[in-house]
């Protein structure tokens, strides 16, 4: 597929086609409603039979006719092809399914409207013909108040829904536009080295869990790296256990993408910290525990075995201390530092 | 930024990016040449990434034309390579003066 093809099939640009299509149709859609305003404007201002000029509004009336059926027609196309781009176009399926919709009430309202404009042209050709045998002011009326149900349903032309649906498809697609035009041809490459589906959900699951600015990134280098898996000849098994361990890993993601430097377990360190910088703390507890611990041992065994078990705690306490300071870089604070 | 947590899985990374400073490496290949898990190498690649010892771009290729996702490359930033060297230094003389019955990282000299 060449690089015109492909950027023809991402989402952004053909949900960027839908966009400036209806942007089209709203502008034709204003037209009709100002063309209806102004035979409803005219009808108003007949006064007298002089006022009367049926051929002026049978012409107005055949310009807005034409008018709506342009319109009718562009709708119907972009319906059709807003169903075709909603097949095409899985994420964006649902709200692409609702513009169609509703570009299809608006086809139908479009030949509601050109059917009651042929009867009005009927009419007006009717009161025309007649108006020497007939009560014109009676034949005006019925056709005025005919043009201002004809304007109210003009009017409700839903153009600014199907605008406004289209909108929010196009904002979306924009901001996913990369990761989608990756989807749509890595799915019409028709390759069959493609990532697993199962491993590819399992990554869209694992991206809900990273910070929003990351998703993007891990998206792009998780789908890269299973497409490496496949092509190296990955089962679906190995591509989905994969995946597995990424996705068991990813809260120590989010913490390193958040906090790179932190210890993994942070705030028991900063405790244990605080406890080694004084001597003090450091041995209070361990000193009343030692010898409360050879006093058991006394009463129970002996006091050679107390002296051994409080000299040997002692001693072990004392070492994993001095690791511990030495890893951590713990410095013993004043007054109680030590010689040592 | 500071010191990154200095784990056995971190220093064979860094190891295994040291033994060619100058060239990038994609995620899974580093697993691979380090003989880590998959899961293990983001986390550890995000967190050196984030205390500035590493730096990452996407492969410079069109997705559409190579017909998959771009990878995204891994090599270290220009004073990385030296502060990973004095990390894994300082880590391998704790653990010696640590004593006989600590664990030291595999493969250390």
């Amino acid at each position: 597929m060449t690089d015109a093809a492909a950027s023809m099939n991402s989402p952004h640009h053909v949900i960027g086609g839908y966009y400036r299509r209806a942007v089209a149709l709203q502008s034709i859609h204003y037209s009709i409603g100002e063309v209806g305003r102004e035979i409803v404007a005219d009808l108003r201002r007949i006064r007298t039979p002089r006022d009367f000029r049926p051929l002026k509004i049978q012409k107005a009336t055949a310009g807005l006719l034409w008018g709506l059926r342009e319109y009718e027609s562009e709708v119907r196309r972009l319906a059709v092809d807003l169903k075709v781009g909603a097949s095409m176009i899985d994420g964006y399926s649902t709200e692409l399914l609702r513009a169609a919709n509703l570009a299809e009430q608006l086809v139908g309202s479009a030949v509601t409207s050109s059917d009651s404009l042929r009867a009005l042209n009927g009419m007006l050709e009717f009161v025309v013909s007649g108006a020497t045998n007939l009560d014109l002011s009676s034949g005006l009326a019925s056709v005025t108040a005919f043009t201002i149900a004809l304007s109210r349903e003009i009017n409700q032309f839903n153009g600014q829904e199907i605008l406004k649906t289209l909108d929010t498809c196009y904002q979306e697609a924009v901001r996913q536009a990369d990761e989608k035009a990756i989807d749509v041809e890595t799915e019409s490459s028709g390759d069959s080295m493609k990532p697993d589906g199962l491993a590819m959900s399992l990554v869209r699951f694992m991206l809900k869990v990273l910070p929003s600015v990351y998703r993007h990134r891990y998206s792009e280098e998780l789908r890269g790296e299973l497409h490496a898996l496949a092509t190296a000849g990955a089962t679906r098994a190995m591509q989905i256990i994969y995946m597995l361990q990424q996705i068991s890993r990813v809260v120590q993601l989010r913490t390193a993408l958040h906090t790179p430097d932190r210890p993994r377990f942070h705030r028991l360190r900063q405790s244990a910290c605080w406890i080694l910088e004084s001597t003090v703390r450091t041995w209070s507890v361990t000193v009343v525990l030692l010898f409360w611990g050879g006093a058991e041992t006394a009463t129970d065994t002996g006091m050679g075995a107390a002296i051994v078990f409080v000299v040997s705690g002692a001693a072990a306490y004392g070492t994993g201390v001095s690791y511990l300071r030495n890893r951590w870089n713990v410095q013993v604070k004043r007054p109680d530092r030590e010689d040592s | 930024m500071g010191v990154p947590r200095m784990t056995l899985q971190t220093q064979l990374v860094l190891r295994t990016l040291l033994e060619h400073p100058d060239h990038e490496m994609y995620g899974l290949e580093i697993c691979h040449a380090a003989g880590l898990a998959p899961g293990t190498i983001q986390p550890i690649l995000a967190r050196l990434e984030g205390v500035g010892w590493l730096e990452s771009r996407w492969e410079d290729v069109d997705p559409h034309e190579a017909a998959r996702p771009r990878r995204r490359y891994y090599g270290f930033a220009p004073s990385g390579a030296d502060k990973a060297r004095q990390a894994l230094e300082a880590a391998r003389s704790r653990n010696t003066s640590g004593g006989p019955w600590l664990l030291r990282p595999g493969g250390a000299s």
